[in-house]
């Protein structure tokens, strides 16, 4: 009979055992959250990168300062990609006898946009709709504020360069606007590709941006954009840049990130939850199997086969709960991604097998690093046990299982995090806790030994626990550890999800104001209040290219990542500031020493440090209107992209820039209906520039609200894991409590009575358990919320009221309900089964 | 003819609550081939503790054991594993029967980690000998106390061991089970031609063995 046959025939048969069931189940819900979380996630972040092609309108664009070739165009379209051309430029329309209004023209091609939606009203308050095509010849539509701020109304006639259009529809959502932020100054005019000849405003020396969009299969993306690197490689493409999806824009990769954090968190407390409970149950099958194993060993079996048949059988108990967890995982993501589909109006695409690899890793990791160190203590059985019952019970190297479990742990905690920061505090945070749990614990029972009053079967209960409190401190670790994970994860549903929500909700800015001059800033400020719209007020911004680094002039094109290209290549807006911004933190260096007489120095931002190499010390070299500025970084910052507050790159120590062209950005929000405000205030302030972000706002929120849907889904795996924990701890202890329950009822102790002790020692266990889960997730809410996810934390009340009030009836009741049917049977059939 | 089994001064010692307890002193013990060896003596005498630390279960504070020829202390646990694996046979007073095998795969369980080969006819044909044609489908709890210990006999003998040990063999077993299978035990003992040392309370038992050993406080009584 083949190894594997002989072992899964005992499994298959031990699997009546209850343990190897808590086992099986603990692996599948385990490897359920894994996957469910990750094909949703995954569904969800390629959702995502549709979305960003949304915002480009195109999944790749070619720009250009000057006309784009056709030779792209055919390209494209013998590729058979779709394509369409916009085109973009700064301008002024008459309106009426004389008035005048400053636009941003565009003027796009009839596929535009190819991605993501345009969508029109026919008046400023009307009901938006999807047009079927652009504006038609001799017709042009406008946004809101150009609606407003020309005061017309459907069907006037305004005049751009030599034409005369008709102002039809009002653009309510433009998906690509944003793209140029500086050059949002003006309300939007869009116009048909076809009239713009006729305005005859395009000529050599216009300031026209060229895009050409372009979307189709990833295949034939691919295609086109190697064939764009090479002719870019024989300098065909001088002035053509391509983007693709996967934009800088800092804001929503934050969100994202953060998103990712999040939901590696949520679903890392169901599997390390699962991964107690499986660390007890194999400690409880190890138990029952001591005598098979002496038998064993008796009969001449060496530890080596020995181990083989318990790594077999672990692993095959794996497998099986790794199945289960798929197909329940696959099931889970369709539910949730049908529900993250209605809540959020998106069709998400299909699942990918990723999440398939990786919950079967999970599986196995898990049952390994968890249940491997229990049930390979097995092969060091004494068989002398066969003999004499008393000798040589069966231990666990608590080093072992440790060291295993932390190992696992670590595995799983970088692979799901994603968040080299956020697995060393969980780590840190978990360590601390088992610590406090199993220090607090030994203490308390220590104490319980002592006590030496009440009435005899408290004082039974208690001094029974105190003298048990190997097992009992067990107990309390693993009820402790499932209670704050469940604790900690209602408060970063609850308490992080709410102060990220409103870390950008109305109080957060949703307008920017670019190109305020020196002398108006005051009048832009008191404006500002005078509207009684909330500030944070406003920045001095200098603007300026990379130039030298380390002395070295700076070749964009040397850098590997287009991303690194892009940022290199571009224009930084440099700020001077004396105090550390709101919302930033210093990562490393200091920030800029206030004593006089010190060389310049730069504060970069880390996630721009990391993409151009910029290290600490390193001396960074600023061409500012065709001066050379250098200076030395000595700080690297955080920033807190998605707060919508300003924030930059690149700041300057005070000094650094004094005399250099300075303008000043400032930030604010504005409810929407009080849109005749910002018209006043551009009427007041002509040449200071103001744009809207509010869609991307709208992106991060929707981001959030997927968090907050996948996070409370992944609490009721974490609560299923939870009981599965009690029931396996529960277990651990029951061997021996039903020994002496059944002693004790032979002897003639009433059930009430005994139920009352049961009671009695589960509800200390329970408390005791809630009163230190509900400090230690206090304190890791602190450290996450401050370290990780850089947001305030106010727990409430309630994390203390359900961490001992839950602690205390869940665990009292789950004890009850699981020892109950032992009181139930006569003593005799327990008391012969310890005979046996 | 080499003995099949060598104890010399063999002591055991343990820590205890009041200081160190000598289970076994200074013992002396031999087996020689086909012979059988009843070990008895009071409870607490150091019976089962001779037995562990003749079978190699247990490791001796002073003197040694030669089993088969081996001193069992110069060899590590798989050797001693190995050593019993065919050569040595077990019968235990709680059966020790493999709760999810039937009652034919416990024994074949048994004749593989011997390296038998043909082992599940094998094992029919013991469990045939000891009149359980009939229950080899059988799990250990569905068996009765007598019926187990005839598998505990018949996965025992069929690896055709040089040597049984057997742990108060008959001791859970009620009068008429127990005296059938210590039947059943020393018939095939005496087919094969397998050495016994029987540890039990039951002096008729005892007396059925070619010689009786009295244990009393960690000594062996000259039989």
């Amino acid at each position: 009979m083949s190894r594997i046959h002989w072992v899964w025939r005992r499994l298959h048969r031990d699997l009546q055992v209850s343990e190897l069931r808590v086992l099986v189940l603990a692996v599948a819900i385990a490897v359920t959250a894994v996957t469910s979380v990750g094909f949703f996630t995954d569904r969800v972040g390629r959702a995502m990168t549709l979305r960003s092609a949304e915002v480009m309108a195109a999944d790749l664009v070619l720009r250009s300062r000057s006309l784009i070739s056709t030779d792209y165009v055919t390209k494209a379209k013998t590729l058979g990609l779709d394509v369409a051309e916009v085109r973009e430029f700064p301008s002024v329309i008459v309106v009426g006898e004389d008035m005048t209004l400053l636009v941003s023209v565009k003027a796009a091609s009839s596929a535009y946009p190819l991605r993501g939606a345009l969508t029109i009203a026919d008046q400023p308050e009307g009901e938006s709709y999807l047009p079927r095509s652009g504006p038609v010849a001799g017709t042009a539509w406008g946004d809101a504020r150009l609606w407003a701020q020309s005061q017309l109304s459907r069907g006037a006639t305004i005049t751009l360069g030599r034409l005369d259009l008709t102002l039809k529809q009002v653009i309510k959502r433009e998906p690509d606007r944003g793209q140029f932020l500086f050059d949002l100054a003006a309300p939007r005019l869009l116009i048909g590709l076809q009239d713009l000849a006729a305005t005859g405003l395009v000529t050599e020396a216009s300031r026209v941006r060229y895009r050409l969009l372009l979307a189709g299969d990833a295949q034939a993306l691919d295609t086109y954009r190697r064939w764009f690197k090479s002719q870019q490689a024989e300098g065909l493409t001088e002035g053509i840049e391509i983007e693709g999806v996967g934009d800088e824009r800092p804001a929503l990769q934050s969100a994202l990130d953060r998103a990712a954090s999040y939901l590696g968190l949520a679903s890392l407390s169901a599997v390390i939850i699962a991964g107690a409970a499986i660390a007890l149950a194999a400690k409880l099958y190890a138990r029952r199997q001591t005598d098979v194993a002496a038998v064993m060993r008796a009969l001449g079996a060496s530890q080596s086969i020995l181990l083989q048949e318990v790594l077999l059988g672990l692993m095959l108990m794996a497998c099986v709960g790794t199945l289960i967890g798929l197909a329940l995982g696959y099931l889970g993501q369709g539910g949730l991604g049908y529900l993250a589909g209605r809540a959020l109006a998106v069709e998400l695409p299909s699942p990918s097998v990723r999440p398939v690899l990786a919950g079967l890793i999970a599986g196995l990791l898990m049952t390994l690093g968890f249940g491997l160190a229990p049930i390979a203590a097995l092969r060091k059985v004494s068989v002398m046990r066969l003999i004499r019952r008393e000798s040589s019970a069966l231990t666990t190297s608590s080093v072992s299982l440790t060291l295993m479990a932390i190992a696992a742990t670590t595995g799983l905690v970088f692979w799901q995090a994603r968040d080299g920061v956020l697995a060393m505090w969980v780590l840190a945070v978990m360590i601390v806790l088992v610590l406090g749990l199993a220090g607090g614990g030994w203490l308390f029972f220590a104490g319980l030994r002592k006590i030496r009053f009440g009435p005899s079967a408290t004082r039974y209960v208690l001094s029974s626990l105190g003298r048990r409190s190997g097992i009992a401190i067990l107990q309390l670790c693993a009820f402790g550890a499932c209670i704050m994970a469940l604790l900690l994860l209602m408060v970063i549903r609850v308490d992080l999800l709410d102060s990220w929500s409103t870390s950008i909700s109305p109080q957060a800015p949703n307008h920017f104001a670019i190109n305020i001059q020196p002398p108006q800033r005051v009048a832009f400020e008191s404006a500002l209040e005078t509207a009684n719209l909330a500030s944070q007020g406003l920045f001095p911004m200098v603007r300026g290219r990379w130039a030298k680094h380390n002395g070295r002039r700076v070749d964009h094109a040397a850098f590997s990542s287009p991303r690194a290209q892009r940022l290199a290549s571009r224009e930084f807006n440099l700020s001077i500031a004396e105090a550390l911004p709101q919302g930033n933190t210093i990562t490393r260096g200091s920030w800029f020493s206030p004593a006089e007489g010190r060389a310049g120095e730069w504060s970069v931002e880390e996630g721009l440090a990391q993409a151009l190499g910029i290290a600490l010390g390193d001396v960074l070299t600023f061409r500012i209107a065709g001066e050379e500025v250098s200076g030395s970084v000595t700080s690297l910052r955080r920033v807190a992209w998605d707060s919508f507050q300003v924030n930059f790159f690149v700041i300057a120590s005070p000094g650094l820039l004094v005399d250099r062209p300075t303008t000043y950005i400032g930030s604010f929000t504005l409810p929407p209906e009080r849109g005749a405000v910002l018209a006043s205030l551009i009427r007041q302030f002509p040449g200071v520039t103001v744009f809207d972000v509010g869609m991307l706002m709208e992106q991060v929120q929707e981001i959030i609200d997927q968090v907050s849907l996948v996070v409370q889904y992944v609490f009721v795996f974490t609560l299923l894991a939870g009981i599965t924990v009690l029931i396996a701890a529960v277990q651990v202890g029951a061997q021996d409590r039903l020994t002496e329950m059944a002693i004790l009822r032979a002897l003639g102790a009433g059930r009430r009575r005994l139920e009352w002790g049961l009671l009695l020692e589960f509800l200390i266990l329970g408390s005791m358990a809630g009163l230190l889960a509900a400090f230690f997730a206090v304190i890791a809410g602190h450290i996450l919320a401050r370290e990780v996810f850089d947001l305030p934390f106010q727990p409430g009340m309630a994390v203390w009221l359900v961490g001992v009030g839950g602690g205390t009836l869940g665990i009292g009741l789950v004890g009850l309900v699981a020892i109950r049917s032992v009181l139930r049977n006569p003593p005799l059939t327990r008391l012969q089964w310890i005979q046996n | 003819m080499d003995p099949i089994v060598v104890a010399n001064k063999l002591t055991r010692q343990v820590n205890a609550p009041g200081g160190v307890l000598t289970i076994l002193d200074n013992v002396d013990f031999t087996v020689i081939p086909g012979e059988a060896v009843a070990v008895t003596g009071a409870s607490g005498s150091g019976k089962s503790t001779l037995l562990g630390l003749l079978a190699g279960f247990d490791v001796p504070t002073r003197g040694s054991v030669h089993l088969l020829g081996q001193d069992l202390g110069t060899l590590s646990e798989d050797a001693k594993a190995a050593l019993r694996a065919g050569n040595v046979g077990f019968v235990f007073q709680s059966f020790h029967l493999l709760p999810s095998l039937t009652a034919l795969e416990n024994v074949v369980l048994a004749l593989e980690l011997a390296g038998a080969v043909e082992a599940e006819a094998r094992a029919r044909e013991i469990l045939d000998e000891v009149g359980l044609a009939h229950r080899l489908r059988h799990f250990p709890r569905q068996l009765s106390g007598g019926e187990q210990q005839r598998v505990g006999l018949a996965r025992a003998f069929a690896v055709s061991p040089q040597i049984l040990f057997a742990d108060e063999p008959t001791g859970n077993l009620e009068q008429e089970s127990g005296r059938q299978v210590a039947d059943m035990l020393f018939n095939l003992r005496r087919d094969t031609g397998t050495a016994l040392v029987l540890v039990t309370h039951d002096e008729a038992l005892a007396t059925r063995c070619d010689r009786v050993c009295r244990m009393s406080n960690g000594w062996v009584a000259p039989s």
